[in-house]
């Protein structure tokens, strides 16, 4: 049997089931790619019945063919572009009024077209359901009901496709003048003129060219006006005949007549069988949305989703510490004991442990990744946005951006992907910027090493919220300010969809998490390599030869020495620690700090202070170990240490550890950010001008703290 | 505006229909031609030739052919556009015979102002039935709709429903708001508001939308 090949488009509205459909079609042949030069997924896939192997595309969700958005641009590229043999619009049954106008423009394009009823499960719930039959006549085209995630259902849409694909029919033009007076003559008046001008092979595009001269299509006027000047202008003429003579734009009229289409059809197909069961959505969204509950109901939510998430994470963490810690002894034990060899400091100092260090958090991101599936799945994350839309308005951003802002106080990393959701451009970028200053996980060791060597247990709790409710404040201010400068802008259009509550399914947000998760690995994971090379080579060289002291006799001495073997034992690692530091002065690392700490003495730090920061640059969590070698005591430490805390509580005044704080908080946690910042703006202006804002802002806010602080 | 025109009495802008009329049938208008036409008497047509000229409307000197002057067509086409869109209202829309509108034209046509005529233009220019208007006397054109009862949707309350009439240019993104289910005709019902005021869920079409009231404004809906 010839194995024949076949490409269909899965287009429709978003929330319209298409991404089950999808992954029902193509199972494990999935995948989720990019479109080129921008960060919207690219889903492709394949599937074989009857003979026909048929690949699928699965175009992102639009609600119509103009082009004001990116996925609405991409979707009308890949169907000009015209490598397709039939495209299936996925329709949501149960909201047929709404998918239907998309599908009529579909229709109007003439392609090769099949409908597919989808979630007609949740229509007959609602004890409605659509006559197949009378939608196909009325269309022209092949209908078929679905139930995404029901294998039967798939299986006979399988079936369907194969034959739809091998005898593809083209939609009937649906409109029918009579409807509408003068938007009707405005009609007829424009594709008359296009169809004598157009040569013969475009001349059958002549009536959607005409639909779409008058619905304001910029692509479409952009190329009459490039090929055909002439024609422009009068078209142009007529457009403006009919604002002037009712003061509205003919697009308006044109929606409006392509509505009552659509109720035309309703009315034939759309059949009622008995009165519909309450609405379980409606039901959830009045204590979900309910006036007083309904954020404080949000806070606990987004609270036992971080529970969850770090319940999860933690043990899984300590896992992968386990996994990179075996990993290191391992190779550790291809050199002979004691080597000195730079080879094995560069692969289990720099390599292992700078990557290791920000992959130890991958379960972390991943299980955010869920997390942010879980919500936008669910239909909880339109509901969220609605909620906190006044607050943020404020502030130049809108209610979107809250989720991927909670999800920062567990790691800027996974947030910054969140931000895709956000369908302003200008405020998508400011709400990436802003992230970081949201203070994630990676920071927190920090607060816990620090806080306590400054503040009796009982002020403890409150420093802490006062450091994260100041980050948060910083935050908003920024983006108030980038939207009043450099990103200036009208408000942008706040108009999103609450789909109804659906439970999302694990099979369909595995290859979305895989695909993000993956894609971190890949981009973040190589500059994450890079840079952690040059810190380790920062912190390594120069190597100094000449010590200050004979450090070598010194232990020599202690060895012979009468002491108690503890208290020898004891000795010997402070003159290991003191010759340590003394070595790290050395390096460029160290160097660097020397010179840099009168720059930061304003702000309270002391050189070694300003190089433990220096180290920080890798991660946030690193400023820890980096202040155990820097006071000599070895990498081992950690926010526990008691011994570091009480070294650091006995160096510095509680003002310095205020400054050190906000300093942390407030510059660019880890290159980890740095990394995705880049892969998800694709510009280093960005990249780079967060870096340095962030570092600024945090200059300067510890800089005026310090200085005013010492003046009490 | 013309300031000139402000001042024209019904009776002068007759005569300047007239001599409009008389030239194009005949070319050279005499001021007896005048007389003749509006039924008045000789004094009457000097006098008010006297103040048209004397307005810049007309050229008119003893023993020559009267005619109007550049300012005087205009002012003239305008009262004949009124003349025809009353017309065109009374035989197309009231079903009125064609004579008895040409009259009744003639005379309101000088009571028309430019905002009513506007409407009235629009009115005309696509002609339906409007099937949501409680009274349902209103013809009213395909999209469009001078109901008195309309209001912004931002003003409506939870519970509250309506029909859109129209979409102000102050909304950008047309298209997407079409998309979504908003355009004219459509009934919108207030189903719920944030706790804080704002944004606005409504219900369009059968999916429900959160908006901002700042964008409700400009979508003006018919109520009950």
């Amino acid at each position: 049997m010839e194995n024949l090949k076949a490409k269909i488009l899965l287009v429709g509205n978003p929330n319209c089931g298409k991404t089950t459909i999808f992954n029902s079609l193509s199972g494990l042949r999935g995948k989720v790619g990019n479109y080129s030069g921008v960060t919207v997924d690219r889903k492709t896939g394949s599937f074989s019945e009857g003979g026909v192997t048929i690949d699928v595309e699965d175009l992102p969700g639009i609600y119509t063919l103009s082009v004001s958005s990116l996925e609405e641009q991409i979707a009308r590229d890949t169907i000009s572009e015209g490598n397709f043999d039939l495209i299936l619009n996925v329709v949501d049954s149960s909201n047929f009024e709404r998918n239907l106008f998309l599908t009529l423009q579909l229709a109007e394009m003439g392609l090769p077209m099949a409908v597919a009823l989808n979630m007609s499960d949740e229509l007959e719930a609602h004890g409605k359901y659509i006559d197949a039959e009378a939608l196909s006549e009325k269309l022209g085209v092949p209908v078929v009901k679905t139930v995404g995630y029901d294998t039967k259902s798939v299986k006979a849409l399988k079936e369907f496709l194969a034959e739809a694909v091998l005898n593809p029919k083209s939609a009937l033009f649906p409109w029918e003048c009579g409807s509408c007076n003068f938007l009707c003559k405005k009609f007829d008046a424009i594709r008359a003129a296009l169809e004598s001008e157009l040569p013969e092979d475009f001349r059958q595009w002549a009536p959607w060219l005409a639909l779409r001269a008058l619905e304001n299509d910029k692509l479409v006027l952009d190329t009459i006006a490039q090929k055909a000047p002439k024609l422009s202008a009068y078209i142009g003429d007529e457009i403006k005949s009919i604002e002037d003579d009712t003061g509205e734009y003919p697009e308006i009229f044109v929606a409006a007549a392509r509505y009552k289409i659509v109720g035309g059809i309703c009315e034939r197909c759309l059949k009622t069988r008995r009165k519909p069961r309450s609405n379980a959505t409606r039901m959830l969204d009045s204590v979900f949305l309910n006036k007083f509950i309904g954020i404080p109901l949000f806070f606990a939510l987004m609270y036992g989703v971080f529970q969850f998430v770090f319940t999860l994470g933690d043990p899984l963490m300590g896992f992968m510490e386990s996994l990179f810690g075996a990993l290191a002894a391992a190779i550790e034990g291809l050199w002979p004991q004691g080597s000195e060899s730079l080879a094995k400091s560069l692969i289990l100092d720099g390599i292992i442990g700078g990557v290791g260090g920000v992959f130890v958090f991958l379960p972390n991101i991943i299980l955010l990744f869920v997390a942010l599936s879980l919500l936008e799945d669910s239909g909880y994350m339109a509901r969220a946005a609605f909620l906190c839309d006044r607050l943020l308005k404020r502030f130049g951003i809108s209610g979107s951006s809250i989720i991927p802002m909670l999800v920062g106080f567990g790691c800027t990393v996974p947030a910054i992907i969140g931000t895709r959701t956000l369908k302003s451009k200008t405020e998508r970028l400011v709400t990436i910027i802003v992230l970081p200053l949201f203070s994630c996980g990676a920071r927190f060791p920090v607060y816990v090493l620090l806080i306590p060597a400054f503040f009796a247990p009982a002020y403890g709790g409150t420093v802490m919220f006062g450091i994260y409710l100041f980050g948060i404040a910083v935050a908003l201010i920024l983006a108030k300010l980038l939207r009043l400068t450099v990103f200036k802008g009208a408000e942008s259009t706040f108009i999103i969809e609450l789909p109804p509550y659906r439970l999302p399914r694990l099979k369909n947000m595995i290859p979305q998490i895989w695909a993000r998760a993956f894609g971190f690995i890949k981009k973040a994971g190589t500059i994450i390599l890079g840079m952690s090379v040059i810190l380790w080579a920062g912190a390594t060289f120069p190597q100094k030869k000449e010590f200050s002291k004979d450090y070598e006799a010194m232990a020599a001495a202690v060895e012979t020495s009468a002491l108690a073997q503890a208290q020898k034992r004891e000795k010997l690692d402070a003159i290991t620690y003191e010759q340590n530091a003394e070595s790290f002065e050395y390096t460029i690392s160290g160097r660097i700090g020397t010179c840099l700490a009168p720059v930061f003495k304003p702000l309270g730090f002391d050189a070694k202070i300003t190089s433990a920061l220096i180290g920080a640059l890798a991660a946030k969590e690193v400023f820890i170990s980096q202040l155990g070698i820097i006071y000599g005591m070895g990498d081992s430490q950690d926010e526990e240490s008691e011994s570091l805390r009480v070294r650091i509580s006995r160096d510095y005044t509680p003002l310095q550890g205020v400054s050190i704080l906000l300093f942390v908080l407030l510059s660019l946690p880890c290159i980890a950010t740095l990394a995705t910042t880049y892969a998800e703006t694709r510009s280093l202006k960005i990249t780079l001008g967060q870096v340095a804002g962030l570092t600024l802002i945090a200059y300067f806010v510890c800089l005026i703290f310090y200085q005013t602080a010492l003046l009490f | 505006m013309n300031k000139k025109q402000e001042k024209l009495s019904d009776n002068l802008e007759d005569y300047l229909e007239a001599i409009s009329s008389l030239s194009s049938e005949s070319g050279t208008v005499r001021p007896s031609d005048i007389a003749a036409a509006l039924k008045v008497k000789k004094p009457s047509v000097t006098a008010a030739l006297n103040s048209l000229a004397e307005k810049g409307l007309v050229a008119y000197e003893k023993y020559k052919p009267v005619s109007l002057t550049k300012d005087g067509a205009q002012v003239d086409t305008q009262i004949m556009q009124k003349h025809k869109v009353l017309s065109e209202f009374f035989t197309d829309v009231l079903g009125v015979d064609a004579s008895e509108a040409d009259v009744a034209a003639c005379k309101m046509e000088h009571s028309l102002n430019d905002g009513i005529l506007k409407r009235l233009m629009r009115f005309v220019s696509g002609l339906g039935t409007c099937d949501t208007c409680p009274s349902k006397k209103c013809a009213r054109p395909e999209g469009d709709c001078f109901c008195p009862h309309a209001v912004p949707l931002s003003e409506l309350s939870k519970g509250e429903s309506g029909v859109i009439i129209s979409l102000d240019k102050g909304l950008k993104n047309l298209g997407t708001y079409a998309g979504m289910g908003i355009a004219i005709g459509a009934k919108v019902k207030v189903l719920r508001v944030a706790p804080l005021g704002d944004p606005v869920v409504i219900s369009v079409h059968g999916s429900e939308l959160s908006l901002r009231k700042a964008q409700l404004r400009h979508i003006r809906v018919k109520t009950g």
